[in-house]
């Protein structure tokens, strides 16, 4: 276990008075606190960090202990078994008051040894039967393109517990679904927290995704484009067979209603497949084509 | 609305040891709605973990209740401009994407 230079933390000297304490806590706690730092787990653990320093230095008492056992905290049991008569003079109940942050699971082992169990360094708190919400899990859900294509049910494991939950077709990258009573237990009996799982989406096909709608380049050869023709094209779902009329330009877009992606909670609804025609140009002509084109530019008025 | 998914203020400040006022300059400020039932103020129970984080701003970081009121409004900016940054990644990509394929 490794020590935990809580002055250092808190960017003090070792000589800070209460007040200097106070005011580099509510600094970086400013800085770095969760609420303002949305998402962001380096913040997090910093608060954490930055809040258990807090807990330590600003109580007087745990501050002489810290001070005096604090590179040697293995010795500090036996200081702890001497004076364990005088301990839990503050009263704090321990409990989480919210649904938000920190329980003692977030303090470090080195003030779990030093001191035991993580309180919270807060006045408040008195539990007093009051029924209250459990805090809300967050959890990440990786899944391909090709995945969400259609409703699947996929098997979640959040703080050990299995969840199995089916993932509508549609869902967009990035996109959160609350899933009620899946978060943490609540406080005095109360409800659980809520479980938010955000989709990541991987795109693991040939086609780019914008909401329902997808797209695609295809290759048109230069004589289909020229004379017209028969192509087939791949959907999400298969190909299909498409008319290409005579002289197609470059960057032409054909828009296949229907063929995009599944509208989220939309049963039948799908967007559109936008296909934008990319036009090759031979880059090797033999003897033969080279005289032909020179003839067929020959034809034209202008020469070009 | 049924009663149930209320959560009275009295217990809410007790349970948080903060002051009825300051819940009151709370929904001065807009953030917050209270519920009257009988006289007695409640909030839902949806806006708790919003009231919770108020509490936490409040107690924790010692800004006032205009304070929190800035800080919610540019928290959902930072929000917003998030949501947009990522949805334009994705579509520079794709454009990149597109312009890959030329």
């Amino acid at each position: 276990m490794e020590f935990v230079d809580y002055y250092k933390i808190l960017e003090i000297d070792k000589g800070a008075s209460e007040a200097d304490i106070k005011k580099a806590y509510r600094r970086l706690a400013r800085k770095f606190h969760p609420d303002l730092n949305p998402g962001n787990k380096e913040a997090e653990e910093k608060f954490k960090k930055i809040n258990e320093a807090n807990e330590v230095l600003s109580d007087p008492e745990k501050r002489k202990k810290y001070d005096q056992y604090g590179k040697d905290w293995q010795h500090a049991e036996e200081f702890e078994k001497a004076g364990r008569t005088r301990a839990s003079r503050s009263g704090q109940s321990g409990q989480r008051a919210y649904s938000g942050h920190f329980g003692e699971e977030d303090f470090s082992d080195f003030f779990s040894s030093m001191f035991g169990g993580g309180q919270r360094g807060y006045s408040g708190g008195s539990s007093g039967g009051v029924k209250y919400k459990g805090s809300d899990y967050k959890a990440e859900l990786h899944l391909s393109l090709s995945e969400v294509y259609s409703s699947k049910k996929h098997t979640l494991t959040i703080n050990g517990k299995n969840i199995r939950i089916t993932v509508p077709a549609g869902v967009e990258d990035g996109q959160t679904i609350k899933i009620r009573g899946y978060g943490g237990e609540g406080v005095n009996g109360g409800p659980k927290g809520d479980l938010y799982i955000t989709f990541m989406v991987r795109n693991d096909t040939d086609f780019m995704r914008e909401g329902n709608h997808l797209y695609s380049n295809v290759e048109l050869g230069l004589y289909t484009a020229i004379l017209g023709g028969e192509i087939v094209v791949p959907t999400f779902e298969g190909k299909v067979k498409l008319k290409v009329p005579p002289g197609t330009q470059p960057d032409t877009k054909i828009r296949l209603k229907g063929k995009g992606f599944p509208v989220y909670k939309k049963e039948g609804e799908f967007g559109d497949l936008i296909i934008s025609y990319r036009i090759k140009i031979p880059t090797k002509l033999s003897e033969v084509e080279k005289e032909l084109f020179t003839e067929l530019s020959k034809l034209n008025h202008d020469g070009k | 609305m049924e009663n149930s998914s209320l959560i009275a203020i009295d217990a809410f400040c007790s349970f948080h040891n903060v002051d009825i006022s300051f819940v009151s300059s709370i929904q001065e400020q807009d953030l917050i709605t209270i519920v009257f039932v009988e006289e007695t103020g409640f909030i839902q129970e949806e806006k708790l973990p919003l009231l919770e984080k108020i509490v936490r701003l409040y107690k924790e970081l010692e800004i006032n209740p205009e304070g929190i009121g800035v800080v919610l409004h540019l928290l959902d900016r930072i929000d917003f401009l998030q949501k947009e940054n990522q949805s334009l990644k994705r579509r520079l990509s794709r454009l990149e994407s597109l312009e890959g394929n030329l």
